[in-house]
């Protein structure tokens, strides 16, 4: 090898490590407002460098709505939020065409966009509007962009969606369809906080109720752009990508080195897709890391966040109550790292 | 880490894959080359091969396979990268190694491969640590390591002679090709030889039955030697022959075993009662006239092959010679009686038998001075078929009672007589004192014969005196020095009731009774010249035919036979040296009148010695032919 890559390596480096300074301090600043959900705000932040969207599923009450405001105001970028309720039309996200009155008196359609014309998109309660709704959004998602009578409209990028939706009340509820769950890059589960997070959310509303009252921009445009692309160049080793395969490969229950929780309780494994996710969600995690390449430990790291959704448990498995998660814990455990 | 130091690693990766390649290869040719070669060496051992020769083939073979798999191994294709992310995880580089690699391999000018050799810190990277045998391979030497030291034993064990395992004594008995290996083994092995001549461990000191098969073993080379018949030294040998062949020492465990099993008491009964209950039924059927009498003269004379007592299976083969019906009935109804007295006598001679060097010394020693008397002995009478099991040796303590050298009896009473004897008896007695007596009711059918005393021999020789009376149709006996008459030549006069005379008269001053009874006994006996060896069957016998005056003049007798010659040494002790464990001789239990002992021919004995050998009929007669040459003299 006859090259001398030191002088291009610098550059690389420098902004590999503004890139991991930056996303230090902005997650700092998500935690400074949320109390604890650390993984729920690293796995926000690994979504945002890889263009995904996010699933965060939760009780009331846990700061879902407040993570994703505060990611906005952190970021500096335009926040849009969507209450979606049972009588929440498409055109209600996506926009539609009015009749305008210009200064000459001609009427004419104009196109009112909607909501969904942001940077960062708040769907809150994403499981009350119904799946006609639902599915625009998703569509919109998918797409990167909108389509309203016959004319397309592009999303500008960063675009990312950040739904939330409430595991009880699923009365008057329009749970999302497998394929369109799929489309989310990472699905985050907030849980309670335990007692030491709980005092210190007490602590930080004892003046103001609005914790994220303080948070100020910390992030450019640009630099989530460039983020992105040191990304995307992030190398992953081929022994990676086959151990990604093989963890993917195990979550069939048809697989024949599939764990026996798998063949006893999945109906549906991972996709593709999900294959995709853990690669980028591996290579996000090393960027924030701040290291130079793919490890092992990045995908250990973002495995469930990638497929939790993704695995549809048979009757006996929802019978039985086995949580994908406890399914997922045993495929990473029975796939052997080498 | 730089570029050079990076290429270093991975050469010195790539040399540890090739080497583990290497011995992986090498393990496996081995592993199946030992494998093969360790089948093959238990084939051997167990009999079903023969063992390549030379023998160290094997280890060229083995040495082959180790080459030719290293060479193989050798030539695999090296993972690096896959070794690299071994190298990685061992050294917690987060898979650093492993991406330089795959950059170097794709485009050796991406900014990312600088970045990840300046964070590669450590230097010393040992390929050492992270590539290993895996546990497969440890697994495979192990197998390797274990089948190696088997095939090692085994050829270790092939060399030193230890014997192959019962597997192949099975096989052997199944009718298959006698073990090669075995057969060697045992030609090397002095344990296998030692066996074979009786010395052995299946021949347990503590264990009386095999101890007696152990003297009752028949030294083939010292039998082949001592004749001058080339034409029976050929046949002997070849029994011999075929004995070794088949006897390794595991196949003489066996053999002990089965001999063991033929000869125990519960098998006996058990064939006693299923010979009678043929009998009753054949019995049935013939009176019932559902059976013609040739069909029952066959049937009779198949039982009389399988009945192991000679005085039955004389009267079956008589019974089935029978003319008419009548006498065929008759016959078997002897039988049946004979059967019945066989068993009570076999309960009650259940005790001890002697058959003990000792309690003939003492036997001469008391009865030196009727040593012109009967010339049977009784230490030969226990091992007769028939009887109760003659597996105890020395119970003499009443020899010098009964004092009977020629008190040897029949291994099986004499049809009429024997009932004779016991109604006249003082009853039965397993030991003691009376049981010379006893002895002397049933001719002596067992040892226990030199045990008897007293009163039932009294009894026995006063039934005698008019037994004795009348010549029986036996032949003369003891006509000169050496005479054979092998019992189964015998009929019932061959049992002299001098016989019992002199049994009654040694066991004098034993019981009251004997002392009351013993000048009649004698007196009858020299009347009718009893005092012959073999009277054991009071009444019946030929008395009047035996010579037994003198000890010079050994006379057949029901159940022995003497040999006197003034070759043999001149004392006990001597000849007792020379005497070869296993050879059926006995030294006389009586002195000559020279004072010489004699040595004494139990045919009997010869017989059940053969059969204990499960030895065809045609065998047992050549060796039954031996025997009783050199008895002869010849």
């Amino acid at each position: 090898m006859a090259t001398n890559p030191s002088s291009r390596a610098q550059p690389l480096e420098e902004r590999l490590h503004s890139g991991t300074e930056t996303f230090g301090r902005l997650r700092e600043g998500l935690e400074s407002v949320i109390v604890g959900h650390r993984e729920a705000i690293r796995g926000t932040l690994i979504a945002l460098v890889c263009s995904g969207h996010v699933l965060l599923e939760g009780v009331p009450g846990l700061g879902k709505t407040m993570l994703v405001k505060s990611l906005g105001k952190i970021l500096g970028l335009n926040f849009s939020r969507i209450q979606f309720t049972p009588d929440l039309m498409p055109a209600d996200i996506l926009g539609t065409n009015i009749i305008s009155e210009d200064e000459h008196g001609h009427r004419h359609f104009e196109f009112s966009a909607g909501p969904i014309f942001a940077h960062i998109v708040l769907a809150d309660e994403i499981n009350r509007a119904t799946p006609k709704t639902q599915s625009a959004l998703l569509e919109a998602m998918q797409e990167r962009g909108v389509t309203v009578g016959g004319q397309t409209y592009e999303l500008d990028e960063p675009f990312i969606v950040l739904a939330t939706q409430n595991p009880i009340e699923m009365e008057g509820t329009y749970p999302l369809p497998e394929a369109q769950v799929d489309r989310f890059f990472f699905k985050l589960v907030l849980n309670y906080p335990d007692l030491n997070d709980l005092n210190e959310i007490l602590e930080r509303h004892l003046t103001s109720r609005e914790g994220a009252g303080s948070l100020e921009q910390m992030v450019t445009q640009e630099a989530l752009l460039d983020a992105r692309r040191l990304v995307a160049d992030m190398p992953v080793a081929e022994p990676l990508r086959r151990y990604i395969t093989r963890l993917v490969n195990a979550t069939h229950p048809d697989a024949e080195d599939a764990p026996q929780t798998v063949q006893d309780y999945v109906a549906y494994g991972a996709s593709p897709r999900a294959a995709i996710a853990l690669l980028w969600g591996a290579k996000a995690n090393a960027f924030l890391e701040g290291e130079a390449n793919t490890r092992l430990t990045d995908i250990h790291e973002v495995f469930q966040p990638a497929l939790r959704h993704r695995i549809i448990r048979n009757f006996r498995g929802e019978a039985e109550g086995i949580s994908v998660d406890n399914i997922l814990r045993d495929v990473r455990d029975a796939v052997p790292e080498e | 880490m730089n570029d050079r130091r990076f290429l270093t690693v991975e050469q010195s990766v790539r040399r540890r894959r090739r080497r583990l390649n290497t011995l992986a290869g090498a393990q496996l040719g081995g592993l199946v080359t030992m494998t093969l070669t360790l089948a093959h060496l238990i084939a051997v051992y167990l009999g079903t091969m023969v063992l390549v020769q030379p023998w160290w083939t094997l280890i060229v073979v083995n040495a082959i396979g180790l080459l030719a798999g290293a060479q193989i191994g050798r030539r695999r294709s090296v993972d690096v990268q896959r070794d690299l992310y071994r190298l990685d995880r061992a050294y917690a580089l987060g898979e650093k190694l492993t991406t330089i690699h795959e950059i170097r391999q794709k485009d050796d000018r991406n900014p990312y491969l600088r970045l990840l050799y300046d964070r590669i810190q450590r230097e010393d990277l040992n390929p050492t640590r992270a590539l290993r045998p895996s546990r497969r391979e440890r697994q495979g030497w192990t197998a390797f390591g274990v089948a190696t030291t088997a095939s090692v034993a085994l050829l270790f064990m092939w060399f030193v002679g230890i014997p192959p395992l019962s597997v192949s004594s099975l096989l052997a008995s199944d009718g298959g090709d006698p073990p090669l290996m075995a057969s060697s083994a045992n030609e090397t092995d002095p344990a296998s030889t030692e066996s074979r001549d009786g010395g052995g461990a299946p021949n347990n000191p503590t264990e009386p039955r095999d101890q007696q098969d152990s003297r009752s073993r028949i030294d083939c080379d010292e039998a082949s030697g001592a004749t001058s018949d080339s034409a029976l030294r050929a046949n002997i040998n070849e029994n011999c022959n075929n004995r070794r062949s088949s006897s390794n020492p595991e196949d003489g465990g066996t053999e002990t075993r089965s001999s063991s099993s033929e000869g125990s008491p519960e098998e006996a009964r058990m064939s006693v009662q299923q010979l009678r209950r043929q009998l009753e039924n054949l019995q049935r059927r013939t009176a019932s006239g559902d059976l013609s009498s040739d069909a029952a003269q066959r049937e009779l004379e198949q039982l009389a092959q399988e009945a192991r007592s000679p005085s039955l299976r004389e009267l079956l083969q008589r019974a089935a010679q029978s003319s008419s019906l009548d006498q065929l009935q008759q016959g078997l109804q002897d039988a049946l009686n004979e059967m019945q007295r066989q068993a009570e006598q076999a309960q009650e001679g259940s005790g001890p038998r002697g058959l003990d060097p000792d309690a003939d010394l003492q036997r001469q020693a008391s009865g030196q001075n009727e040593s012109s008397q009967g010339d049977t002995d009784g230490t030969d009478q226990g091992r007769t078929e028939g009887q109760t099991e003659p597996t105890d040796e020395g119970s003499g303590e009443t020899d010098e009672q009964s004092d009977d050298p020629n008190a040897e009896g029949q291994p099986e009473s004499q049809p009429g007589a024997g009932q004779q004897r016991s109604q006249s008896g003082a009853g039965p007695n397993d030991s003691g004192e009376n049981d010379s007596s006893q002895s002397a009711q049933q001719g002596g059918s067992s040892e226990s014969g030199d045990q008897n005393s007293g009163q039932e021999s009294q009894e026995a020789g006063e039934s005698g005196q008019g037994d004795g009376d009348e010549p029986s149709s036996g032949e003369p006996q003891g006509s000169r020095p050496g005479d054979v008459q092998p019992q189964s030549q015998t009929d019932e006069g061959d049992d002299s009731s001098g016989d019992n005379q002199q049994s009654s008269s040694q066991s004098d001053g034993e019981s009251d009774d004997s002392n009351t009874a013993r000048p009649d006994a004698q007196a009858q006996g020299q009347q009718d010249g009893s005092g012959t060896p073999g009277g054991s069957s009071p009444g019946s016998g030929p008395g009047g035919n035996n010579d037994g005056q003198s000890g010079e003049a050994e006379g057949p007798s029901a159940n022995g036979l003497r040999i006197q010659s003034p070759d043999l040494p001149q004392d006990v002790e001597t000849m007792r040296a020379l005497m070869t464990e296993g050879v059926p001789f006995d030294i006389g239990g009586g002195e000559t009148a020279d004072g010489s002992p004699r040595l004494e021919l139990d045919p009997d004995r010869v017989e059940t010695l053969l059969r204990s050998r499960d030895l065809p009929p045609e065998v047992r007669d050549l060796v039954r032919a031996y025997f009783l040459s050199l008895a002869e003299g010849e």
